[in-house]
């Protein structure tokens, strides 16, 4: 295959020295065309050198920028680049990688799969065991995390005005359940991966929150679940997270349904 | 002779109307009355399930609720249930789940083992229970391999089948050890098509209940599985994901999954067990604690703080409560009556003192039994009206 299939953005906020290891080392696979980092209003001595867009705006200096709204900053830029790869990488900057099969994966995935988004799997996730052939399957439930996005799908949502992550779900409560909603109810679907894998250092979170910006992690919990509950409320009028799952669960149902060749590649 | 088209009827309309049947472990002799009353009331079926630790036969020395006898147990069951609602459901039958260690604390040997559990089930069976869940797995514990411990689940199997009244029985297995993360469905599926494989290598008929974790594991007075939580915890997949997968695979079998410690699961996570179409739940010790927090919290409304004393000491000192602490847990005292106080209602010095305290506080017109009875039905209460038994 192409090595240069695929484009990959970090995003940022304030740890510009884990943030440049980080992209040192997307940088030494030579799998990218295209590295660069997403800042969300960094401190002038925390932004990293390999920044290709920044947010200022006066919500972004007080609250960050969040999962959702980073990805979004960093689609919005790839998109408007002259000629993106067919697929985004995006990390948030505390991505340990530990696997980096770029060239099995593309290959595994051939023709065979309408693909929207491609996860990577964290080291220790069950997935991992039952994972067809140990290397890909089509799924719907991932936590966030890294997320490998195609162009195909992108250009998609954007043709509908939508910007692929909901930007009001500011804390990313249930984020990748409310994608694979419209991936697969779009006639995409998702693929899980054990070729590319990573580590989240959550030292960060827990050494360096004041710094980041963010709330202890106890107290990230708390808020990821409250005001992940009334944006489910207020999106989709549902009152607890399973509804949705149970909802994506049958989109994703419908999908295997209609693509039978695809069941041999399910995850379950 | 039981008549097995009743059961098989009164459970295929809860199936029918997506009910999770209901199993309530038999914590003490008020639970095992209201849970009666409940399913004669509701005219839908409450299993009772008791362990062989709360109920043994006789000939064993009987349990530690009530000191019931199987015989004894049976017989009060049978006599209240005037409407032949409540099914009767052996729980955790197999070697070393009545006593793990002999009198001179010795591990009792696996042939020991296997022996009383063979004469705990022939009395089970003699006594017409519906449901027999055959559980050996704790030789795992002891150094039984994966194999072994497959072997003695046929073996009893094979044992309760082969005997008068044996093959009208419904029966239960699942050799797992309650985890907080739902069993991976393809491994489910993997370890179940073994045991079918020797079912029929020994001509013997699928189960109707298969055991599978589904999320759920109590400590302490909390469910800590990933079926109660709210939000994505690392390193564990979602039960929206896996139960769905496992409920597929039960069905491809032509079983039932059988949900076992599903205490203290809040509210949302009961709803969706109709929901998913879990077709059987079991709960135990949630009941027991919420009599023994209704005793204690009565007591100490009336200024009856020598009954909690007396208690609390008994309970303490017993300990058992310790199975159930988290590790490095910061339980009160009180935390630990209140996990363990229905092990003891039996006990005669607090039988006493529990007919002391009725009786000194209905002179300040408290009516303990009904008080009690009030928070044991509220809390089963709660699973039936998620679970689907009301309208």
């Amino acid at each position: 295959m192409d090595n240069f299939k695929i484009d990959a953005l970090v995003i940022n906020r304030n740890l510009k020295a884990v943030t440049d290891r980080l992209i040192d080392q997307l940088k030494a696979s030579n799998f990218f065309r295209t590295v660069g980092v997403v800042d969300g209003a960094s401190r002038n001595d925390e932004i990293s050198k390999y920044t290709v867009v920044r947010s200022e705006a006066p919500a972004v200096q007080a609250f960050g920028l969040r999962i959702n709204r980073g990805y979004n900053l960093a689609i919005s830029w790839w998109t408007s680049q002259s000629t993106p790869s067919d697929y985004l990488l995006l990390l948030p900057n505390d991505t340990e990688l530990v696997e980096m099969k770029v060239n099995e994966l593309f290959d595994s995935l051939d023709k065979k799969f309408p693909v929207a988004a491609i996860v990577p799997l964290p080291t220790h996730s069950p997935y991992k065991e039952i994972l067809p052939n140990g290397r890909i399957g089509i799924g719907w439930h991932f936590n966030e995390g890294p997320i490998i996005l195609s162009k195909d799908f992108i250009l998609q949502q954007q043709k509908c005005g939508k910007e692929v992550f909901d930007p009001d779900n500011f804390r990313g409560y249930l984020s990748f359940i409310d994608l694979a909603l419209r991936i697969y109810t779009n006639h995409f679907c998702m693929i899980g991966t054990a070729l590319i894998s990573f580590n989240e250092n959550e030292s960060h979170l827990q050494n360096h929150h004041d710094l980041i910006v963010t709330e202890e992690a106890s107290r990230n919990a708390d808020l990821l679940l409250k005001e992940g509950r009334a944006w489910l409320a207020q999106k989709y009028g549902l009152t607890d997270g399973i509804s949705l799952e149970n909802l994506v669960r049958l989109s994703f149902e419908e999908f295997m349904r209609q693509n039978p060749k695809l069941i041999h590649w399910k995850i379950r | 002779m039981k008549d097995l088209s009743r059961f098989e009827s009164l459970y295929s309309s809860m199936r029918d109307e997506r009910i999770t049947m209901l199993g309530v472990g038999p914590m003490s002799k008020r639970i095992v009355e209201e849970t009666i009353l409940l399913a004669n009331q509701l005219k839908f079926p409450i299993a009772l399930i008791p362990s062989r630790r709360q109920i043994e036969c006789h000939d064993l020395g009987g349990g530690y609720v009530e000191s019931w006898s199987t015989e004894e147990f049976v017989k009060f069951v049978r006599d209240r249930d005037y409407g032949n609602y409540v099914i009767l459901s052996r729980d955790h039958s197999g070697p070393w789940q009545f006593k793990m260690f002999d009198d001179a604390q010795q591990v009792i040997s696996h042939e020991s083992a296997m022996e009383e559990a063979k004469i705990s089930l022939a009395v089970d069976i003699e006594l017409d229970f519906d449901i027999l869940h055959l559980d050996p797995s704790l030789g795992l514990n002891l150094g039984r391999s994966e194999l072994g411990v497959q072997e003695d689940l046929i073996e009893l199997y094979s044992f309760c089948f082969g005997r008068r009244g044996g093959q009208s029985i419904t029966y239960e297995v699942g050799a797992d050890e309650q985890s907080m993360v739902p069993d991976l469905p393809s491994i489910a599926e993997e370890k179940f098509q073994k045991i079918a494989n020797q079912l029929k290598s020994q001509n013997l008929p699928l189960p109707k209940f298969y055991v599978l974790q589904t999320g759920t594991k109590v400590k302490e007075t909390r469910n800590i599985g990933s079926f109660s939580t709210h939000i994505p915890v690392k390193d564990m997949l979602s039960p929206s994901f896996q139960i769905p997968e496992i409920l597929k695979i039960c069905e491809k079998f032509g079983i039932l999954l059988k949900e076992h410690n599903a205490d203290y699961l809040p509210d949302e996570s009961l709803r969706w067990h109709r929901l998913f179409g879990i077709p059987a739940a079991n709960v135990a010790p949630e009941f027991g604690v919420a009599e023994t927090r209704s005793l204690l919290k009565i007591a100490g409304e009336t200024k009856e703080n020598w009954f909690i004393e007396l208690f609390g000491e008994r309970v303490i000192s017993k300990k058992r409560w310790e199975k159930w602490l988290m590790p490095g847990s910061a339980a009160t005292d009180r935390d630990k009556i209140e996990i363990a106080g229905h092990y003891h209602f039996a006990d005669e010095e607090i039988k006493e003192a529990i007919y002391k305290l009725e009786s000194k506080i209905r002179s300040k017109s408290f009516d303990l039994d009904k008080i009690l009875r009030k928070s044991i039905r509220e809390s089963i209460d709660r699973y039936l009206r998620y679970f689907g038994y009301y309208g």
